[in-house]
């Protein structure tokens, strides 16, 4: 049996080939934007490629995620299972999973097995996800991984009063010219982020080991700073971060999981 | 940025017939919002000249070209004010002031001369708050309640709607009402997942228009369920910069079931129309002082 997985984010589309043999075969992704539906044509179109196989040898296809009932697909799940699925395939000590999106925060406690006990979720604000880091990096012209390296050298002194992503732009923007050193500024993003992400794994119960996924496991500012935040030594980012709720996709089709669409 | 739609208007206003020379008492109000900054000059207790400019990174430097700007149309300088209030989330950095008082206050008396005694309720939509204030006849300040913590519902917030959707910040209300049904609003909690209902309803086919529409009436939303846990009692005034924008405006007014009273005086000088009174009357009981000695 061989399927695909397919995670529309709000900001990006991931897709994950698997089988029964070899578990994951592949693995591509798109920029969403104004086409997401399109998006995800075209990387599933690059994962199949890369694993030398064409559409029609798809047993199933599916899909998690805010348009995944537009998509056309076998089998819809829930990002939820999907991306404690994925990251118990590369972690399968995890007991704790905090995946966070562009716009989705969450926190999810599983069991020893890996069911999944309890989740809690950002519902009204996109202060702790990635969309608050994209924000800021714009505001300090600066990527990601500059911001982790300013982080690096930050003494932690500074800290953002605005808890929003629109008041923290012009929060940084007026620390900027105060002037504070970048250093501390880039602290200070990494420490709100966590502070909004550890409330909701707070909601569900710390747990270790605790991994982090998403878009925003990238940050290695972002994955410190929780740590720090929750007082424990064993959190880290999953492996391919990006692609746990595709990768977990793929695999929970291949086990006959999720809803018929 | 590419576009700067959401850069509104600065604005200067004089009072031509106005003779601020031979004015008796010359008061200055000003007021360092986090957006937008403004200052007022009364010359004899009348609204003689006022600006409006964008707060940028500095509040000193806002508070001063407000006031160089209100005052250089009327040839007047700093040295020429009598009493100066600076008031906003900047006052304490108004160097010239004589003394601060809060924006609450400043709303509530500026709304009593706006639209007169029977106000009783004023929500004041600010770039980046949002308030509920209940004064009295005399606009004295009985009760408020704020929301400063999200953007949702403030102009800020209007800003990025502007930006997005490429439509200059000052035809959002007007163009707000070209549709054929009002549609659903938009998420109330965060402009962040506004934004991007926003973009998946353009997908969708929806025009621009339907998009403003949904994110006038997700503000209105927002901002109703704010008059209604003060207990809304009329008569209802609005201030602040939103205040000028119809597609929020007249949407709350739908969702309360009440009217806000009309004024022909800008309502984004509220704060220092307001602190420009309370220089006014600060001032005269100065000299009453000075002179019973």
């Amino acid at each position: 049996m061989r399927t695909a997985g397919i995670d529309i984010g709000t900001r990006t589309v991931k897709v994950a080939l698997a089988d029964e043999e070899s578990g994951i075969l592949s693995r591509a992704w798109r920029t969403g934007g104004f086409d997401p539906l399109g998006a995800a044509a075209e990387a599933l179109a690059e994962a199949l490629e890369i694993a030398k196989l064409t559409r029609s040898m798809l047993d199933t296809v599916a899909a998690v995620g805010e348009a995944a009932g537009e998509l056309g697909v076998d089998r819809v799940l829930t990002e939820v299972g999907a991306a404690a699925r994925g990251v118990r395939e590369h972690h399968p000590e995890a007991r704790l999973v905090v995946d966070v999106g562009a716009e989705s925060a969450r926190a999810i406690r599983l069991s020893e097995d890996g069911r999944v006990l309890d989740f809690a979720m950002n519902e009204k604000c996109a202060a702790g996800a990635g969309a608050f880091l994209d924000s800021m990096a714009r505001v300090l012209d600066a990527t990601v991984e500059d911001l982790d390296r300013f982080a690096e050298g930050g003494s932690g002194q500074v800290k953002l009063n605005s808890q929003c992503v629109v008041f923290a732009e012009s929060e940084v923007v007026s620390l900027l010219h105060r002037p504070t050193p970048k250093e501390d500024i880039a602290r200070a993003i990494a420490d709100s982020i966590a502070s909004r992400t550890a409330v909701l794994v707070r909601r569900v119960g710390l747990e270790t080991p605790l991994v982090v996924t998403g878009g925003m496991a990238c940050s290695r500012s972002f994955v410190h700073a929780l740590a720090k935040e929750l007082g424990v030594a064993d959190c880290r980012a999953s492996e391919d971060p990006l692609f746990s709720g595709a990768e977990g996709a793929a695999l929970l089709a291949l086990a006959g999981k999720g809803e018929r669409s | 940025m590419s576009g700067e739609f959401w850069r509104w208007k600065e604005a200067a206003w004089r009072d031509e017939t106005a003779d601020v020379r031979t004015a008796e008492s010359r008061t200055l109000g000003v007021d360092v919002g986090s957006v937008s900054s403004q200052a007022v000059l009364l010359a004899d207790g009348k609204l003689s000249a006022y600006a409006s400019t964008r707060t940028g990174s500095s509040s000193p430097d806002a508070a001063k070209k407000a006031a160089e700007m209100a005052l250089s149309g009327v040839g007047l300088t700093l040295e020429d004010i009598h009493f100066t209030v600076g008031t906003g989330y900047g006052r304490v950095n108004v160097p010239f002031a004589n003394k601060s008082v809060t924006e609450i206050a400043c709303h509530a008396r500026a709304s009593h001369f706006m639209a007169g005694p029977q106000v009783r309720t004023i929500l004041d939509m600010g770039g980046q708050d949002c308030k509920v204030i209940r004064c009295d006849e005399n606009g004295k300040v009985v009760n408020f309640l704020m929301n400063d913590k999200c953007a949702a519902g403030t102009g800020r917030g209007m800003e990025v709607i502007a930006d997005l959707l490429s439509v200059p910040i000052e035809e959002i209300g007007p163009r707000s009402f070209e549709i054929d049904t009002e549609p659903e609003p938009v998420s109330s909690t965060c402009v962040v997942f506004a934004k991007t209902e926003a973009m998946a309803m353009m997908r969708k086919g929806a025009s621009r228009e339907t998009v403003l529409a949904a994110y006038c009436s997700a503000m209105a939303r927002r901002v109703a369920a704010l008059l209604d846990r003060l207990d809304l009692q009329p008569a209802f005034f609005i201030t602040g910069g939103i205040a000028k924008n119809i597609g929020v405006v007249r949407r709350v007014e739908k969702r309360i079931g009440m009217q806000a009273l009309r004024s022909d005086i800008d309502s984004q000088i509220a704060g220092a129309l307001g602190a420009a009174l309370f220089a006014d009357a600060a001032l005269a009981k100065k000299r009453k002082k000075e002179g019973a000695k």
